[in-house]
């Protein structure tokens, strides 16, 4: 149950920094808080950081809402010896994946600024992901 | 792992970290956003709007915005790529905003002269915007050329101008004195750097990102009633 144990910990963490992002674009909040170089607002601001009318971070904190809600199902006593929480802690964080993938890309090659916000929820996305298929190689 | 009491401990982890978060969240937004910049507000009387520079949007719009650039600069660069867009498409269009581009070549910047004849070449042929994206598009093509002149005229033909009324132009240079009247007007509004914004005559103190930009047009022109929006923008 570890896995589970830390991608819900994962989660909780990448759901907190997606609300901000997405308050701070949706103007509820003062400057980032994301070191000087201007980059963060460069990326926040562009023209990419909204899809079909949203934050491209409110896309971020339901992803990891479900996440969390999954990897929490998945540790209750019911489900802890069902794999299958774990396949949709993989197939969903794997889709984050993907969009972090694509969402970086934009910011070194069509942006040419990083987010170090962006860079973090990527990082845990990825630790997600791998976590899970740990769990699921390990049976853990 | 047994269920239950031996997860208490993680659950009581997570929960203090779910209310660390939100109470630092919380705190961020005790500051003063990125709504309104309390510089441009009251409005005041317009002072800046001129005649000249180049415009975009409808004659009826609530809410003139003047932007004295230079096509060489690169915080125009950087704001023209990353917010007009949003700009054009939601606030222009849209009928809330004129814009109106101001040519503000600066002495240092040994290529932005050619460019802002390129964009009045264009603007002969109704294709000053077209000219404007390109040229800051594509800074970084001729802003350290020898001859940028040769990087523009490919812009030209990109855009489709007619390349022999372009180079007559261009050579000419019969576009400069709009460009210098433009720079002159910025000079008596004491305009020293690019860009320089005035939201309805009244200078702002920073470069906006759409965001700040619409919460300044929101507050002198609110959407409520929803503003008749347009088809497209007129573009001189």
């Amino acid at each position: 149950m570890r896995h589970r144990m830390a991608a819900a910990a994962l989660a909780l963490l990448g759901l907190l920094l997606s609300i901000y992002l997405t308050l701070f674009k949706l103007g509820f909040t003062g400057p980032l808080v994301c070191g000087a170089s201007g980059d963060c607002e460069r990326v926040q601001t562009s023209r990419w950081a909204e899809l079909f009318g949203l934050p491209v971070a409110a896309y971020g904190a339901g992803g990891y809402l479900v996440l969390l809600v999954i990897a929490m199902v998945g540790l209750s006593a019911a489900r802890q010896g069902d794999p299958s929480p774990t396949k949709w802690l993989a197939v969903v964080s794997g889709i984050g994946v993907a969009f972090s993938c694509y969402l970086t890309a934009l910011e070194l090659f069509v942006i040419h600024a990083i987010c170090r916000w962006c860079v973090v929820s990527a990082v845990l996305i990825t630790a997600i992901f791998a976590a899970s298929v740990w769990g699921l190689m390990k049976r853990d | 792992m047994a269920a239950g009491q031996s997860l208490k401990p993680f659950y009581i982890g997570l929960g203090v970290v779910a209310v660390a978060g939100v109470a630092l969240i919380a705190r961020s937004m005790g500051g003063s956003g990125t709504a309104v910049p309390a510089a441009v507000l009251p409005l005041p009387i317009a002072v800046a709007n001129g005649p000249r520079g180049v415009v975009m949007g409808s004659d009826s719009a609530p809410v003139e915005v003047a932007e004295y650039s230079d096509f060489q600069c690169p915080y125009c660069a950087r704001f023209s790529v990353l917010q007009f867009p949003d700009i054009r498409d939601r606030l222009i269009n849209t009928g809330r905003v004129r814009w109106r581009f101001m040519n503000f070549p600066l002495d240092g910047h040994p290529n932005t002269r050619p460019a802002h004849l390129a964009a009045g070449c264009a603007r002969e042929q109704g294709k000053f915007w077209e000219m404007h994206d390109a040229v800051y598009q594509g800074q970084g093509d001729w802003a350290d050329s020898r001859r940028p002149e040769r990087v523009l005229r490919e812009y030209a033909d990109h855009i489709g101008l007619n390349r022999d009324q372009f180079d007559q132009c261009m050579q000419t240079q019969r576009a400069m004195p709009e460009i210098e009247a433009d720079r002159q007007r910025g000079d008596s509004l004491g305009v020293n750097s690019t860009p320089t914004f005035f939201v309805n005559g009244r200078q702002l103190q920073e470069v906006p990102t759409y965001d700040q930009l619409r919460a300044i047009v929101d507050s002198i022109a609110p959407v409520n009633p929803p503003a008749a929006p347009r088809a497209g923008a007129a573009r001189r």
